[in-house]
Parts: C-alpha cells; sequence; structure tokens
C-alpha cells in the first residue's frame, strides 16, 4: 500500500508547472491536494513517472466573487476553503453544503476544487455542482492557449475528462444564481462521507403565478459522468410547482437514467432512489423559492 | 530535486530534517524517521483515519501528504498534545474516563481528529460529533464511548477555556 517511486517537482507558477508538464510527457502528472491521486497511487492503480506539485502555486488559490454575485475559484483552492467563504454562502449557498458532503472535513482540508473537477468521478460532489450550475473551466497548456470548456462538456466517461495531459486548469467559473431560485441537494450514501450512492442538485425559478420559469436536475451516480436529464428538465417549464409536479419529475428521472449494478445497490434501487431524491431535492428548491418583488 | 528530496519540517516543536524517497509519505516520515509511532497506519489509502495528524493546525490523513509535501511546515502528532509536565490533554483526559478505547488502534487518530473539530465547534451537539468523527473508523466498534468522550471532552476545554479568562 505504499505509492510506487517516482520524482518530485515543487511548481512555482502556473507557467513553471505548465513547462515543467510539457517537458516531462504524458507519464507526468500535476498534484494539488492528493485526496483521490495519492489513493489511487496506493493501490497501484496509477504509477506517474513524476509529479509536478501546484498546491504552492498562490495564482491557483484564489476565490473572487463580483457584484453580480459570479464566482471565480482558482483550481487549488481548498475545498475545505470554499465550504466555510462566507462570500460564496452569501451568493451560491447550494455549493458550500453540496461541499460538505465531499469524504469528511480532513479530506477537505487537503482536497481541491480542480483536483476533485479533473479527477471527473461520476459520484462526486463537485462535478455534480459544476454541471448543475452551469459552471466554465478554463484551462492552459504550455503554449500558452487557454480554453473555456463548459460543464457539459468536461466530463466525458468515468475519471475521465476533456482535458489534455499537459492541459492544466486555471480555474472554475460560475455564473451569478439566477435572482429568486431556490435550490434543493439531495444525497444518499452508507455512511455520513462516503461516495454518494446517488445524489441531486436542483433549482427552481418561479414565475409570480407559481408555474416554473425555469426548473434544473442534476444527478450524480447515476451513470458515468454527472447528468442533466432533459426530459425532466423540460417537462418542470410552464407547469404549477408542487407535489404532483416533482413525483413526475422523479419518475421522470428514474426512466431517463441507465444507472449500474454493485454491491451498493441494484440498478432497480438506485432509479427509485434517484426518485425520491429528485422529489425532495425539488421540494426543498420550492421551499427556498424567493418570488422577486 | 528528484527520486530522494530534502524535506525539513517541525514536528511537535522540534526541527527535524532528513533526506527521503519523495514517495515516503508523512506517516511514514513520522514513524521511520522521527521515531514517532503514535501515529497508526491502518488502511494506508485514506480510508480509516488512524493515521491523522495536524498539518499546520488542520487535521489530515498523513498516509496522503508526501513527507516532502509538509515541508517547512509544521506537524503536531500524539505524541505533542499532552502538557510539556507530561499531564494529559483535556481531551486525554476525557476520552481515559469515558473508555473510549478498546484495542486503542485508532485511538490517536481519534484525538487528532477531535482536536480540530472541538476547536472549531466547542460546544457540538451530539449529532455534529457523530458526523465529525465520521471519518475514523474503530475496528473494534467502540463508537458509542468514543463520542461520549468527544463530548465530555468538549465541557472540559470550554470549562479550561473560562478558567483561563
Amino acid at each position: 500500500m505504499k505509492p510506487p517511486p517516482f520524482e518530485y517537482v515543487r511548481a512555482e507558477s502556473i507557467d513553471d508547472a505548465l513547462a515543467t508538464i510539457s517537458e516531462l510527457g504524458d507519464d507526468a502528472k500535476f498534484l494539488a491536494g492528493g485526496q483521490s491521486l495519492v489513493p489511487l497511487m496506493a493501490v497501484r492503480l496509477s504509477w506517474p513517472t513524476h509529479l509536478v506539485d501546484i498546491a504552492g502555486v498562490a495564482e491557483l488559490s484564489r476565490i473572487a466573487v463580483t457584484d453580480s454575485g459570479v464566482v471565480t475559484i482558482g483550481a487549488a483552492t481548498l475545498q475545505r476553503t470554499v465550504e466555510r467563504s462566507a462570500a460564496i454562502a452569501a451568493v451560491c449557498p447550494v455549493l458550500p453544503e453540496a461541499i460538505s458532503h465531499i469524504g469528511h472535513f480532513p479530506i477537505r482540508n487537503r482536497g481541491t476544487v480542480g483536483g476533485s473537477l479533473v479527477h471527473g468521478d461520476p459520484a462526486s460532489e463537485l462535478p455534480l455542482c459544476a454541471l448543475a450550475l452551469d459552471a466554465q473551466l478554463r484551462t492552459r497548456r504550455a503554449d500558452g492557449r487557454e480554453r473555456v470548456v463548459d460543464a457539459r462538456d468536461f466530463f466525458v466517461g468515468p475519471l475521465m475528462t476533456d482535458l489534455e495531459a499537459d492541459e492544466l486548469l486555471l480555474d472554475v467559473r460560475i455564473p451569478a444564481w439566477p435572482s429568486g431560485a431556490g435550490w434543493g441537494f439531495q444525497e444518499f450514501s452508507r455512511r455520513s462521507g462516503d461516495f454518494a450512492i446517488i445524489a441531486v442538485l436542483t433549482m427552481l425559478r418561479l414565475a409570480p403565478n407559481g408555474t416554473v420559469d425555469e426548473g434544473r436536475i442534476a444527478i450524480a451516480g447515476a451513470g458515468p459522468t454527472p447528468l442533466r436529464p432533459p426530459e425532466a428538465e423540460a417537462m418542470l417549464a410552464g407547469e404549477r410547482a408542487g407535489e404532483t409536479l416533482f413525483v413526475r419529475a422523479g419518475a421522470q428521472v428514474a426512466e431517463s437514467i441507465e444507472p449500474h449494478s454493485d454491491i451498493h445497490g441494484s440498478v432497480r434501487f438506485r432509479r427509485q432512489l434517484a426518485a425520491s431524491l429528485t422529489e425532495r431535492a425539488l421540494a426543498d428548491a420550492h421551499r427556498r423559492v424567493q418570488l422577486d418583488g | 530535486m528528484g527520486d530522494r528530496v530534502e524535506v525539513e519540517l517541525v514536528v511537535n516543536g522540534v526541527r527535524r530534517r532528513a533526506t527521503v524517497e519523495a514517495r515516503k509519505t508523512l506517516a511514514d516520515f513520522l514513524r521511520d524517521d522521527c521515531r514517532l509511532t503514535g501515529t497508526h497506519l491502518g488502511c494506508e489509502h485514506g480510508v480509516c483515519g488512524a493515521c491523522t495528524v495536524l498539518l499546520d493546525g488542520a487535521a489530515v490523513r498523513s498516509c496522503l501528504v508526501f513527507a516532502v509535501q509538509a515541508s517547512e511546515r509544521e506537524v503536531q502528532t500524539i505524541e505533542g498534545i499532552a502538557a510539556e509536565d507530561g499531564s494529559f490533554h483535556p481531551l486525554q483526559e476525557a476520552m481515559s474516563e469515558c473508555n473510549a478505547f478498546q484495542c486503542g488502534f485508532c485511538t490517536p487518530g481519534f484525538l487528532m481528529t477531535a482536536l480540530e473539530f472541538l476547536r472549531d465547534n466547542p460546544d457540538p451537539s451530539q449529532a455534529e460529533i457523530r458526523a465529525g468523527m465520521s471519518g475514523n473508523l474503530c475496528r473494534c466498534t467502540g463508537y458509542g464511548s468514543i463520542l461520549d468522550g468527544v463530548h465530555l471532552a468538549a465541557a472540559k476545554l470550554r470549562d479550561g477555556a473560562r478558567g483561563q479568562s
């Protein structure tokens, strides 16, 4: 259970990190908090030749919140820092709530926001948040080329993202939370802090007459990446918010996902869980809606 | 740098220098190089929490931190929490009074986790204690007395804080 040998390089800046990784080739990896990578190395599923440590690069651990509520979080920002950020809680309270479900607090003390996003575990909370919140991920390569990738296009499979081997995630930008919208976050795991069996994040914005203006449903643990079931989201728009609608949306989610079966639960169990958690998360979002004016 | 690296860190107030393999975890550095064997290794991949130490005051899994990553930082281990005269920390007293251990293997990790937990939340509810300690496993399943110990420790630390003010 010891990690395999590797050479260690401490990056002093973003440019330094990128130059180093491009020189070292495909078997080198970035190391930030190490809370996903080091366990993979310990069980010998990952065997990098070099680790380029970016944890100390100050430019990568900044949080910015604009007056209009747009949140930008540097990739090496600790999950615990975001969880405790009053500025983020004020404009995007679902994010600290979802992060509080990642592992246990000693894990969040080391784990980074970018590390979890680039690890791309389909059952983990930050990819779910990025997808639900329409986040954009900004990356850079050694030749200086930058890209902005929508969360929708970033997660391509279990532990697979759109990122190239020599590409570094710089930050994640979360658009302003829609005015008056309510949120819900529901997760089921066997034990507090374990990976989600199913997690659901919802958003509801209502018209003054109580019908849904915009509704979002994002779900983790139900497929190879976090998902936004389009049929269930479409079903919400224009309908009167309430238990009947939420039960229908839950049933639609259960029907549209293709979860896997394992020791933690069968396909049928996961579908039922997805339906129940969707209903609950929509009810939570409804409770938190503030009608404008 | 290469596959062997220089590390220099302060452990329980003592400066330690060594040249180690880059892959050496902080846990192994503490046990092998510092001879501080109170930090226990259970699962060695971040699940059990037995190896929890404080790194710059924050509870971390020392099996998931390379020693080189802790370089130039401060580490506190179970050996560093009693007073200089050897008298127990209130947390140690409370755990002892509640028989909050069976074989004792997981105990150092529980105590180091509880130290940060109680510093942040001096008056926790039972549910908060349960959630706060949920990252540590006790294979003897002695959880009831461990939760009692953390609860009693919270009271002792609050009394101590009042006594000092």
